[in-house]
């Protein structure tokens, strides 16, 4: 049983753009959920969140039960009312904050237990408690806590929270009591093991749950062993449920993937590099703190159009960043923007059938550097992109 | 410049209209100034401060800008602006030439006719600029021509075209007295934590760039309990840096404000003030800032010192002051005949967790005056009041139940008491935040120590305070301003019951 449906609209190779409709939006895949941890986007109001055309955010399970706690959803109607925001919204277990987060985490079969870095007080999260949490904050896909392990792990401790994974997801799926308005998300655990993944694909989709995401991954691996893991289950997963991969932000990540099959991403890299005075472009990034950009009177980017890039130039922003409040709100707006856009264009190149184009250009765009005949790029894009048969352009012809 | 629409009858509260050309705006006095960092009211984006209807005039302290971006910085951006604009023109004269004959004797008949159009045009231009430094008066058209933010410090932070600058000189009270200035050059305290030296014509200069409404000369204001000998000293090189300022004063440096020192003594005070005022003949300055005051003064003493000094100055000119003033502090003031406040006291509120909490305390006395409106069928009235009952209808409906009792004036939204009341911060406000969001969850961002609490706060507090300027107009307006002040008084009242 689903809550959601999913019509694909163009395919090129294993990418495709489709919609996704969940009970309070219809979202357009691939798509990018920028992270507002505690119920709200870091200085912005959910009014800016709508005008930068942001589908489906995410809220974080960990933060919202410490504050403001799960029956005080019960009671006022879920996140959305809380918020005020009527588009869509996308919950984690909780899982992932408990371990990077606390200095003794005790995982048992029956839970994980834990000691808060605030009180010292213990808290035991078990499968049915996630879900009940999420169950009251009412968005609109959640995930089962799922048992994390470090992505560098091997031998038996992987094995074992791989399985233990499963046999999770089965009390996840029993305790979970509002099946017609959330979709309950299993994440595919096993490592940078081959063998393992594929055990828990075959395990998982018998479940047959209403989509599927990948985790485990964006933790410190090698890139070359990230995308192979992707491409496996991107191969393995069905074709006609979305598929989203946690923790993956970097541009050049999100185009990859995307051309490997993956539907859904969310990080934190947009909103947080903004707080530090680094802008994304389609060449890169933007170091706004530094001196060069002192005389600079060109917006950031010029063909974006976002608030701040239609009344700021560089100049302004690098006397205003990390002095001002206003200085990161503005930078966050055109990071979250840039995001969106990104992904846009990708859609569009689909439909429109030039999809191996856009990417040449945009890894062209990314790895130029002034001064040098050919580009380099690195060896895991390179392989990547030809397992899609997308070859890259080497010859860097300045202007 | 400056006209005054009414005069009040029990006080010397006046309702005035201001005129600032350059961003063909017309202020309604009494109004407040908003206080800026950096030309940015604290945490508002453009696209949020827009939802703040009567926050026309905006002041800007040189220190915080000195450094970044500083006179470099502007000088160049100021230079690419004209460029850009030129560089479109001279694009399409030479298309134009590429497309007609190529025959010398054509091109050099263009070209001696062409340099005659700019000789003509340069001495125009020079023309125009004596008449605008001469005359006040401008004309719808010239306002138009002015409308489009060309350059200066509006369009490099993005101000836009509903807001004016007004700009100022002014250390913290005590930074004057362990950082002293020199005749020649004026000692200010940059943000980033350095002593700057700036001389009154690189202020000028500053402000030449940055392309103000409203420029106010600089002066130091001296601290209560000094020697006479100081305070004489520092009045007169603020009188001395008046004169400097006059004298490099041009239409891109915008109106002119002078400081008046409202010192303790009565006889420094006058004899300062009687130089000031031969100054002020000549026609060069537009405008008075009080100074001195809101320095641990007692509140009679204040009322006094204003009360003696608005006798001897001109009534045509607007007069201005900056302090922290409470509310019945700056009705205090206005009913002497101040015109513009600057005050950060919505600031200070949002930054303690406090929502202020103005309940137009005169409802009753409105709704009598609009019956009698009614009848007497006055048209003058009728467009004004129309937008005004708007709120009153409103907030008359829901506050049936408060028209007896005040609530509290302010209440701090930290308190756990507001974990379950989904009510907007106040019942009835048409502020941006109250209309999309609620009590409990600007508690929960307060607890979590997220920064769009600040954002949510910022904007109500600061449409709450223009209601109140509102309301103070009405007052002048309709010959009441003495009852309002009472009704003022007993709100702050209500805070302390509770």
């Amino acid at each position: 049983m689903s809550a959601l449906e999913f019509e694909i609209l163009a395919k090129s190779g294993k990418a495709r753009t489709s919609i996704l409709t969940l009970p309070h939006y219809k979202v357009t895949t691939p798509i990018f959920q920028p992270v507002g941890t505690c119920g709200s986007m870091k200085g912005l109001t959910s009014k800016q969140l709508k005008e930068l055309d942001c589908q489906i955010i995410l809220g974080n399970t960990y933060h919202l039960a410490l504050h403001p706690g799960g029956e005080f959803f019960g009671k006022c109607g879920g996140l959305h009312e809380f918020m005020n925001w009527d588009r869509g919204l996308l919950t984690d277990s909780g899982g992932f904050q408990m371990v990077s987060l606390s200095k003794l985490a005790e995982v048992t079969e029956e839970g994980v237990n834990f000691v808060s870095p605030k009180d010292g007080s213990q808290m035991l999260l078990k499968p049915e408690t996630s879900i009940k949490i999420q169950n009251q904050i009412g968005a609109d896909i959640i995930m089962q806590l799922d048992d994390v392990v470090h992505v560098l792990t091997s031998g038996k401790r992987l094995e074992e929270a791989m399985y233990r994974s499963i046999r999770w997801l089965d009390r996840c799926i029993k305790a979970h009591s509002r099946k017609k308005e959330q979709n309950l998300f299993p994440i595919i655990q096993g490592g940078l093991n081959p063998e393992l993944r594929k055990i828990c694909l075959k395990e998982m989709i018998k479940r047959d749950c209403p989509g599927y995401a990948i985790g485990g991954l964006s933790g410190g691996e090698s890139k070359d062993q990230f995308w192979k893991i992707v491409s496996l289950c991107t191969d393995y997963l069905p074709e006609d449920k979305p598929r989203y991969l946690m923790g993956v932000g970097f541009p050049v990540d999100l185009i990859v993937c995307s051309v490997l099959g993956v539907d859904m991403f969310d990080c934190v890299y947009p909103t947080r590099t903004s707080r530090f005075g680094t802008a994304l472009v389609w060449e890169g990034t933007l170091k706004l703190k530094s001196e060069k950009y002192q005389f600079d009177f060109d917006p950031i980017e010029k063909d974006c159009d976002c608030l701040t890039c239609k009344t700021y130039t560089k100049s302004a922003i690098h006397t205003l960043v990390t002095k001002e409040t206003v200085g990161c709100h503005l930078l966050t707006i055109h990071n979250i923007r840039f995001q969106m856009r990104l992904m846009q264009r990708f859609r569009e190149s689909i439909k429109n059938n030039k999809m191996p184009e856009f990417v040449r250009g945009f890894m062209k765009a990314q790895f130029k550097k002034k001064g040098e005949k050919k580009i380099t790029y690195p060896t895991w894009v390179i392989e990547a992109l030809q397992s899609q048969q997308i070859e890259l352009d080497y010859e860097n012809d300045e202007d | 410049m400056f006209s005054i629409t009414h005069e009040e009858e029990n006080t010397k509260a006046r309702l005035g209209k201001l005129a600032l050309p350059k961003s063909s705006i017309t202020l309604k006095t009494p109004c407040f100034i908003g206080s800026t960092k950096r030309g940015f009211v604290r945490h508002l984006t453009p696209d949020n401060l827009i939802n703040i209807p009567d926050l026309e005039l905006l002041s800007i302290n040189l220190p915080q800008i000195i450094y970044k971006p500083g006179l470099t910085i502007l000088k160049r951006f100021n230079k690419h602006c004209q460029e850009s604009s030129e560089t479109k023109k001279s694009v399409e004269e030479t298309k134009k030439e590429e497309k007609e004959n190529s025959n010398k004797i054509f091109q050099e008949e263009k070209q001696e006719k062409e340099k005659e159009k700019e000789k003509e045009k340069k001495i125009e231009i020079e023309k125009e600029k004596e008449i605008e430094i001469e005359n006040k008066i401008v004309t719808e058209k010239d306002n138009n021509k002015q409308n489009q933010i060309k350059d200066g410090l509006k369009r490099y932070y993005g101000i836009g075209s509903k807001h004016a600058l007004l700009l100022k000189i002014r250390n913290s009270e005590f930074a004057d007295f362990y950082y002293p200035s020199t005749d020649e050059k004026i000692a200010c305290c940059a943000s980033e934590g350095t002593k700057v030296f700036i001389t009154p014509s690189q202020y000028m200069e500053f402000a030449s760039e940055i392309n103000p409404d409203i420029t106010v000369s600089p002066a130091i204001e001296v601290v209560g309990n000094n020697k006479r000998d100081k305070i004489e000293k520092a009045i007169k090189r603020s009188m001395k840096w008046l004169n400097i300022a006059i004298s490099k004063k041009t239409s891109r440096t915008g109106s002119l404000f002078a400081v008046i020192h409202a010192v303790e003594d009565p006889k420094i005070r006058n004899k300062y003030l009687d130089r000031l005022l031969t100054i002020v003949k000549n026609g060069k300055v537009d405008g008075f800032m009080f100074g001195c005051l809101f320095l641990n003064e007692s509140r009679i003493e204040r009322k006094k010192r204003i009360g003696q000094i608005i006798e001897s100055i001109p009534n045509e000119l607007p007069r201005g002051i900056v302090g922290d003033a409470t509310l019945s502090q700056i009705l205090d003031c206005v009913e002497n005949g101040i015109d513009l406040i600057n005050s950060s006291f919505p600031l200070r509120l949002t930054e303690l967790n406090l929502v202020l909490n103005y309940q137009n305390p005169l409802q009753n006395l409105r709704s009598e005056n609009k019956n009698k409106n009614e009848n007497e069928n006055k048209n003058e009235n009728e467009n004004e009041n129309e937008n005004e009952n708007e709120n009153i209808e409103i907030e008359n409906e829901n506050k049936n139940e408060f028209k007896k009792q005040f609530e509290p004036l302010l209440f701090n939204l930290r308190n756990g008491k507001y974990e379950d009341d989904n009510k907007p911060f106040v019942v009835g406000c048409q502020c941006f935040a109250c209309k999309n969001h609620t009590r409990q969850y600007v508690y929960h961002l307060i607890s979590v120590r997220e920064m769009t609490a600040m954002i949510l706060m910022n904007l109500h507090n600061l449409y709450q305070y223009s209601l109140f300027f509102k309301d103070m107009r009405w007052a002048i307006k309709n010959d009441k301003f003495i009852q309002f002040k009472e009704a003022i008084q007993l709100l702050e009242k209500s805070n302390t019951k509770k």
